[in-house]
């Protein structure tokens, strides 16, 4: 694996109002890895990726992609760069066809001629393919999922940040979504925010965990299973936190999604 | 409009195209009185068709268009009386002065969304609108004024009062406003229109800048909307305040639903049903504007997609844009 710097977060806070959603958090994703962001309800992931992908600007802070410093850059301008991401709520164009939907996705990236093809190719990539007749707005909450990834992934993103993905999908819909994701890993970088244990534990490579806004602890999956403070983070507060922490240690050991 | 496959892509283009067509074969055996009408609504249906990119497409709803309408229609109407330009001259810089005013409007406007950005596009346009009133010297005001028959000839011995003239020059300009806007939605622009119009941070987060989207759609509507009214000043002969008045504004979305909001031919379709019904109700009632409202309820309640936009929603018709 390579170790060039894709992805930098340096020193970014972000407050509302009285609150520090985000406190002082720097972080590193290098090319190639499958990076996951963890920890409880609050913690602040959203609010940190929404700063990475530009939707919230920083209190304050840095991002650089690319070795580009992107702080002042729209969405729009990150995502021509190279950046792709889904939303924690799945949006799709519901009164587009699916077809339209990954269309208006690669348009930017794909001449003309070659766009028949290319949406064919994500369609079937993605095993929505005989569904591309259909208006968006008509697809199960699972397969407007994937056409949301189709799209997030149709411009060839260096980095693809995925917003609690497998959030309100069944287990067998996340047994797949998990291949599919790994699938994408061996072609670009992952940033993944994700509550399933099971899932983190499948995918990543390295763990970053948040708690109460700042940065608790950084490594591979061994070494977060390992680690003392998660633990006690995670089983010091509330019952919902519990679970999760015996997930960490459950699905360390299985290391299989949906068990 | 959706999932459009490859292989249906001839039978749009000939259906629009065949419109246009039909309407110029059917002319010669209309009554005189129909023939005016056919041109009337020829140019009212620019406006229509421009509003409908803004409103239909990119769901962006406008309560100032009559301001876009106004400017066209005093722009070349003076320009006319006042400069004495050729009508052809005139018409292009009415044309421009409405594209102009979009364009601020627009730019200022799109910093609001939803209810704030209807009620500051109709406070531009009741601006707009006090203003002909105010500048009465040159304007007239209410009254408005008339131009002169021979102030409409353009080029050399183009006379833009003859009736049949008056048609051919209302149907080139409403086939150029038709052409443009099944370009524009059938490529990479209307796309993302459509797309803006389900979910904006959606398609920022695809790589799409939405506010250079929204302000293309809202200036293409205005100069169209520019154009409708300079046309109509040098095919009738007159310009007046009415043009400028809320209720235009309010037409035009009317129109636009009667026919099939993001139907392309859908706001030429509502505007001559519109016409005739209001034609036709007048000659029994003064209380049209009653039936103009109980159309709109009615719509809203039955077919809130229009006339086309039922047909191309409810049997998927999916190659109609």
């Amino acid at each position: 694996m390579s170790t060039t710097v894709l992805l930098e977060a340096q020193e970014l806070t972000r407050r509302f109002g009285g609150l520090v959603a985000v406190d002082d958090v720097s972080l590193a994703v290098t090319a190639g890895e499958v990076r996951a962001l963890i920890g409880s309800n609050g913690a602040g992931k959203s609010t940190l990726v929404a700063m990475l992908v530009g939707r919230l600007r920083p209190t304050s802070g840095r991002v650089r992609f690319d070795g580009r410093d992107v702080t002042g850059l729209p969405p729009a301008r990150r995502v021509a760069l190279g950046m792709g991401y889904t939303f924690q709520i799945t949006q799709v164009f519901p009164e587009l066809g699916v077809r339209d939907n990954i269309t208006v996705a690669l348009q930017r990236h794909v001449p003309s001629v070659e766009r028949d093809a290319a949406v064919a190719a994500a369609l079937e990539r993605f095993g929505i393919a005989a569904l591309a007749g259909r208006r968006a707005g008509e697809l199960s909450y699972g397969h407007r999922r994937l056409l949301e990834l189709a799209m997030a992934t149709a411009g060839e993103p260096r980095l693809l940040m995925l917003d609690e993905p497998t959030q309100g999908l069944s287990d067998d819909e996340i047994e797949g979504f998990v291949g599919v994701v790994g699938d994408l890993a061996a072609r670009t970088t992952v940033l993944l925010i994700e509550h399933n244990m099971d899932v983190v534990m499948a995918l990543a490579t390295r763990i970053s965990v948040l708690h109460e806004g700042r940065l608790l602890a950084e490594g591979t999956p061994a070494e977060i299973r390992a680690n003392a403070d998660v633990q006690h983070a995670y089983l010091g507060t509330s019952t919902s936190d519990d679970s999760l922490a015996d997930r960490v240690v459950a699905g360390a050991s299985t290391g299989k999604p949906g068990s | 409009m959706s999932g459009a496959s490859p292989r249906s892509g001839v039978v749009a283009p000939l259906l629009h195209l065949a419109v246009p067509l039909a309407i110029a074969a059917l002319y010669p055996f209309l009554s005189e009185y129909h023939q005016g009408n056919a041109a009337r609504i020829l140019v009212l249906a620019v406006f229509a068709t421009g509003y409908n990119l803004l409103f239909g497409y990119t769901g962006l709803l406008s309560l100032g268009h009559a301001l876009y309408l106004g400017a066209g229609l005093y722009g070349t109407g003076l320009a006319v009386t006042n400069l004495g330009l050729d009508p052809a001259l005139a018409f292009l810089l009415g044309t421009g002065l409405a594209g102009l005013v979009s364009l601020v409007v627009g730019a200022l406007a799109l910093r609001t969304t939803g209810v704030a950005f209807m009620i500051v596009t109709m406070m531009f346009a009741q601006a707009g609108y006090l203003s002909i009133l105010h500048w009465n010297r040159f304007t007239r005001g209410d009254e408005g004024f008339v131009i002169p028959s021979v102030r409409r000839v353009a080029g050399v011995a183009l006379d833009l009062g003859d009736p049949d003239i008056r048609f051919a020059v209302a149907l080139a300009l409403y086939t150029l406003a038709l052409g443009i806007a099944y370009g524009l939605v059938r490529g990479d622009i209307g796309r993302v229109w459509l797309a803006l119009r389900d979910s904006e941070e959606r398609v920022e987060l695809l790589g799409h800048d939405p506010v250079r989207h929204k302000l293309l759609a809202f200036v293409v509507s205005g100069v169209m909307a520019g154009a409708a009214g300079g046309a109509y000043a040098l095919l009738f002969g007159y310009v007046g305040a009415s043009f400028a008045t809320i209720q235009y504004s309010i037409l035009a979305l009317l129109w636009v639903l009667v026919g099939g909001a993001a139907t392309v031919l859908g706001p030429l379709l509502g505007t001559a049903l519109m016409f005739y019904l209001v034609d036709v109700v007048s000659g029994y009632t003064a209380a049209w504007l009653f039936v103009v409202g109980a159309v709109l309820v009615g719509l809203v309640l039955l077919a809130p997609r229009g006339l086309l936009g039922t047909l191309q929603y409810r049997y998927r018709w999916s190659w109609l844009p």
